[in-house]
């Protein structure tokens, strides 16, 4: 029961975060991205100079990716990926590992402070 | 000795899932080497080992949002902030990503047109879902070598006379 009462918890904050992205789409800001030359290719509004234009740049991109091998497709995209996971993963490590040291310090000189001031 | 030996069994539990939900985000966060398919629904499959780790861990999250205005140390009150950060960036990268869906709902019979600003959220939020999770993971790091000598990396002539002495 407590589980079913969790999961109910749990859904219903998602669906609050959901509600604010929804929010966020009818946004101007939103909007702002719809118009970039990035949402042209589903408005299907092109001319026909940018039409030729985003043909040139699929056939370009489309030879690449067919140059590109499948091993190196499978590479690149977990460099990406231990790139944007370990970096950060080892900068809180440091953080973290000299915050400790700091207040290890900190205690330890509090500790000699009280029996001189004792005395 | 009993209780020891369930505690022991929570740490195992919580590694299997852990381990196992960092293999899925491995894969569901490269669609160049999966394909679109197999990320969308593995992207689907994701949400359930992520609801058992919030509720595995759900004693934790209620203690912790009950002391947020009492004094909380600092690792307990980041660790609590980028949990929720962590949360609302996989709902939204869930949802756009559903928005997005060039697979797995179009199977379902289900049409989508792909919006601009969906899928520029999806791109954002699944690159910031990965430094999440870096810095979510070095957090416990502690935990993870611990649990991973302890049960991993310990020999097993050592470990089996543990169990049984447990029992008894």
């Amino acid at each position: 029961m407590n589980t079913i009462k969790q999961t109910i918890v749990i859904s219903l904050a998602a669906a609050l975060i959901v509600l604010a992205g929804l929010w966020l789409a009818e946004t101007d800001w939103a909007d702002s991205f719809r118009t970039t030359p990035a949402g042209f290719a589903t408005e299907g509004t092109t001319s026909s100079d940018e039409a030729f234009a985003n043909e040139a740049f699929v056939q370009e991109n489309g030879e690449n990716r067919g140059d590109m091998s499948a091993v190196t497709r499978y590479l690149s995209s977990f460099v990406k990926e231990a790139f944007l996971m370990v970096i950060p993963g080892l900068l809180t490590i440091g953080i973290l590992q000299l915050t400790k040291r700091s207040t290890r310090r900190r205690k330890k000189t509090k500790r000699q402070q009280l029996p001189e001031a004792a005395s | 000795m009993n209780q020891k030996r369930k505690k022991l069994s929570d740490t195992k539990k919580n590694l299997l899932l852990d381990i196992g939900l960092f293999f899925l985000v491995l894969l569901v966060s490269a669609p160049q080497a999966t394909g679109l398919a197999i990320h969308e629904w593995l992207s689907i499959a994701f949400t359930v080992p992520i609801i058992v780790h919030l509720l595995w861990h759900w004693q934790w999250i209620v203690k912790v949002i009950k002391r947020l205005f009492s004094k909380l140390p600092g690792e307990t009150r980041f660790n609590l902030i980028l949990n929720l950060l962590l949360f609302v960036d996989v709902v939204l990268a869930s949802f756009s990503g559903i928005v997005i869906s060039e697979a797995a709902l179009p199977a379902m019979g289900i049409t989508v047109i792909i919006d601009p600003f969906w899928a520029m959220l999806h791109d954002l939020t699944g690159n910031l879902f990965l430094v999440l999770t870096g810095v979510h993971i070095a957090m416990h790091w502690k935990w993870v070598m611990n649990a991973l000598k302890r049960y991993v990396w310990q020999r097993p002539s050592t470990a089996k006379p543990a169990v049984v002495t447990g029992g008894q």
